[in-house]
């Protein structure tokens, strides 16, 4: 007995509710970046085992998995730049005080 | 249940504690390294389902966010090394350790590119991906994603360089 496609798909599904839990119940820049991505890895754990289970859509499934991965990456860089030089100008890191960014 | 159903499982409980255990800890260093464990464990499990590119690109990145985690956290609660070395003795033997372990992979790498070269012709990649397929599929159905990315990153650029004028107008008001 081994791990099936459905078990794979469950296991996407709690990564992405988690993930996308910590981003609105974390107020710490870094650990929101940290489940922000774990909602990201959970989206492309999902799009693999679609594209397992569906041969036909095995390319683009790799491609879309690709394309997500590469700009999940840019995307935690520029918003690692962003908080840390807010960091180094406010010396907080906590999102709710980050007004400026509301207005 | 077979030794790879039984590693896939473990993969499993990995991936969930250490999403649950990112959410739930104050400890930052704790949370690169669970961050560290998660997307291993996710490579592995990709591993299994045969997407073996997608897989050694989502591992490189695992490690480099790691990095940036941990340069963060330490910028936040403090320096890592502080807790680890507390005299020059142990700072130089720390250096020293690193320098053999350092030269070590060095010495073991050019002593594998010696015994069998770089290989880097056609039969060396792995023949079950079609590369090919791919390349024409990410460059030709699918260019449209490529050109959303972009449009997506010349928004960011655009609003963090207004955001970046609007807190100096302010400074500059402020101090006047």
């Amino acid at each position: 007995m081994s791990p099936n496609v459905n078990d794979i798909l469950v296991l996407a599904a709690i990564l992405l509710g988690l993930g996308i839990g910590g981003a609105l119940f974390r107020t710490n820049l870094v650990v929101l970046f940290a489940a922000l991505q774990t909602a990201a890895a959970g989206a492309v754990l999902a799009i693999c085992a679609i594209g397992t289970a569906s041969e036909t859509a095995r390319n683009t499934a790799q491609i879309f998995a690709l394309i997500v991965t590469v700009s999940m990456s840019m995307s935690s860089v520029l918003g690692y730049i962003i908080f840390f030089s807010r960091f180094r100008a406010v010396k907080r890191s906590n999102i709710n005080d980050a007004v400026e960014l509301r207005e | 249940m077979t030794l790879l159903g039984l590693l896939l499982y473990l993969l499993f409980a990995t991936t969930l504690f250490c999403a649950v255990y990112l959410l739930f800890s104050k400890n930052l260093y704790r949370i690169s390294f669970a961050l560290f464990v998660l997307n291993v464990s996710l490579s592995g499990i990709m591993l299994y389902l045969g997407y073996r590119a997608i897989s050694l690109i989502f591992f490189s990145w695992s490690a480099i966010a790691t990095v940036l985690f941990l340069s963060f956290s330490s910028a936040l609660v403090g320096d890592l090394s502080n807790g680890f070395q507390k005299s020059e003795g142990t700072k130089k033997f720390a250096n020293y350790i690193g320098l053999f372990v350092g030269g070590g992979f060095g010495f073991g790498f050019l002593w594998a590119i010696k015994r069998q070269g770089l290989a880097l012709d056609r039969s060396s990649f792995d023949p079950g991906i079609p590369m090919e397929a791919l390349g024409k599929q990410l460059l030709g159905e699918h260019s449209i994603v490529l050109h959303l990315i972009g449009f997506l990153i010349l928004i960011v650029v655009i609003g963090a360089s207004t955001l970046r004028r609007r807190i100096d107008g302010q400074r500059s008001s402020n101090e006047s």
